[in-house]
């Protein structure tokens, strides 16, 4: 099966900032998540598959083809941008269709297929209202629409679970799994990765402008295992919980710090810690007030990865 | 390209620029009001030569310039601004095309309510020069918004900030310190061939040591210049705005 996108140490840099750093790799066609945190490279390196952005060095190719200064390509991608924003002034349905149109639609067709999509996105009972009169949630789903609308071979979504409601994330969530069924290949962009996990499982993981890893989410839970986290417990009698943790779970190490009233603890098996801290601290009669979890978190995951190597 | 005209027609319509566009035309016509009332006008060629400098500096030079400034510069700074370019250089139309989609919804957009103005005026100050007079000025308005608006909207692609300050710089040296210098030097502005043609059209009697200054190329000479610089802007703003990246900021 031909590759969907093909990078050759694909390096974007903006001056001396770098965006994407030698990136080489072959992405299949199918659901994919690329997932990184805030200034990770993602979004540049969506901009440089949808030709907003020239490569400093290297080459990317989506379908076989090079895609700055080249509009045709654009007929088979829809994109999804993170920002919100629109054209405050035309109703759904005008936004959807004008964009349509500039897909290539003839004027009727293209009317026809807003309507269509703005249903399927489950914004049809407010299209013939002025965008800017929308919710965040409504004017994520229009944003999805315009990016469905010329039923594109390719779709690409930057963080597009932002700031949408519970309703909107499931809804959201149900329509790429079913475009994915339906043999579509999308590339969803985020920094959370259990938002993205209900989508697919594969991913992409990209950090300080390289991708670091590629594969399933088991490959990258057990990435992500091996880090060492840090958690912090807020609680009474922390001597005697630091004792019973470091003789009864499997921790590598203990800060106890009874002044603040906190222990902080390191380990590798956050979820083995996480299931037998109850019954350790009911054994070690401490009343655990609050669980910090401050690595919880894609950052300092990808952190320790770069620094693994 | 129509829809990105469409869109760009919305845009302007929908813009807080649009009561600038309002008041920019309604003081003139407002002004042209003041003075045929003020004044003790008896007709003759003075008072047309006179009548038609008025309408000449108030609207080819001054208000079409000005409104040209403000809606071309801002022709693509405006889809930045606002982060909706990536709408629409993620579709499937180049983007010397949505340069010239935009440019083309600018030119009427400027023209229609400048010449409405414009006519008010005339009629005001009791239709001077005639239908020649009208005719020659509504050449003038035309060509004025086309060409200022083909070079501000350059200025906009080219410059991506304080395009204001040198569009307003452009104004001032070319548009009026040197379009008032004689020989070769006012032809290089293109208030002189504006002036041309209103000279040509109209059957106004200028002095000849005056024409050097006002600008006395043939019709054809001024619409060939006028054509070739709107033309070279718009080429050369479709040229830049295809080669150059355009990126939102906070989405690197």
């Amino acid at each position: 099966m031909p590759n969907l996108i093909e990078a050759r140490s694909l390096t974007k840099l903006y001056g001396v900032v770098i965006g994407v750093n030698d990136v080489t790799l072959d992405l299949p066609p199918g659901v994919r998540g690329l997932l990184g945190p805030n200034g990770a490279g993602k979004s540049t390196f969506l901009k440089l598959i949808t030709g907003q952005l020239r490569p400093t060095e290297g080459e990317v190719r989506v379908f076989g083809e090079v895609p700055w200064n080249n509009p045709g390509l654009f007929r088979r991608i829809g994109f999804c941008p993170e920002q919100d924003a629109f054209y405050d002034f035309l109703t759904g349905l005008e936004f959807v269709t004008a964009l349509a149109r500039m897909g290539g639609l003839p004027a009727g067709e293209a009317r026809r297929r807003a309507e269509e999509t703005l249903r399927r996105v489950g914004a049809a009972d407010y299209m013939n209202r002025k965008i800017g009169g929308y919710s965040k949630g409504m004017r994520q789903r229009t944003k999805v629409a315009q990016a469905l609308v010329h039923d594109p071979a390719l779709f690409i979504l930057d963080e597009p679970l932002t700031g949408t409601d519970p309703i909107g994330r499931h809804d959201l969530i149900e329509l790429v799994k079913r475009l994915g069924a339906e043999g579509k290949s999308i590339l969803i962009s985020s920094h959370v990765l259990h938002e993205v996990q209900a989508m697919t499982e594969e991913f992409l993981l990209i950090y300080g402008g390289r991708v670091l890893a590629s594969g399933n989410v088991h490959e990258i839970r057990g990435l992500m295992n091996e880090y060492p986290h840090r958690i912090t417990l807020r609680c009474e009698n922390g001597r005697a919980l630091a004792h019973v943790l470091l003789r009864d779970l499997p921790v590598s190490g203990v800060e106890l710090d009874e002044a603040a009233g906190t222990v902080a603890v390191h380990t590798r098996d956050p979820q083995g810690f996480y299931a037998g801290l109850p019954d350790v601290a009911l054994r070690a009669g401490a009343r655990i007030r609050e669980v910090l979890s401050q690595d919880d978190n894609l950052d300092a995951v990808f952190r320790y990865l770069v620094t693994r190597d | 390209m129509a829809t990105v005209a469409w869109l760009q027609l919305r845009q302007m319509l929908a813009g807080k620029k649009v009561w600038m566009l309002t008041i920019f035309l309604l003081l003139p016509a407002g002004l042209s009001a003041l003075i045929a009332a003020a004044g003790e006008w008896r007709g003759g060629e003075e008072e047309e030569l006179l009548k038609a400098i008025y309408l000449f500096m108030v609207y080819p030079q001054a208000v079409c310039l000005l409104l040209a400034l403000l809606y071309g510069t801002s022709l693509l700074n405006a889809e930045l601004e606002e982060k909706t370019i990536t709408y629409l250089f993620t579709r499937p139309v180049p983007r010397w095309k949505v340069f010239l989609g935009k440019y083309a919804a600018l030119v009427p957009w400027l023209a229609a309510p400048s010449l409405a103005s414009l006519t008010g005026s005339w009629l005001l100050l009791g239709r001077p020069g005639g239908a020649a007079l009208l005719g020659g000025m509504a050449l003038a308005v035309l060509g004025s918004v086309a060409v200022y608006g083909a070079i501000f909207g350059l200025v906009g692609v080219v410059f991506r900030t304080r395009t204001l300050v040198i569009g307003v710089l452009y104004a001032v040296i070319f548009e009026f310190f040197l379009s008032f210098l004689p020989a070769v030097v006012s032809a290089l502005s293109v208030t002189h061939y504006l002036r041309s043609v209103v000279l040509k059209v109209t059957d106004l009697e200028v002095p000849e040591e005056v024409l050097v200054i006002v600008g006395n190329a043939s019709l054809l000479e001024s619409a060939g210049v006028l054509g070739a610089i709107a033309l070279a802007a718009v080429g050369l703003a479709s040229f830049v705005c295809t080669r150059r990246e355009y990126v939102v900021a906070e989405q690197l």
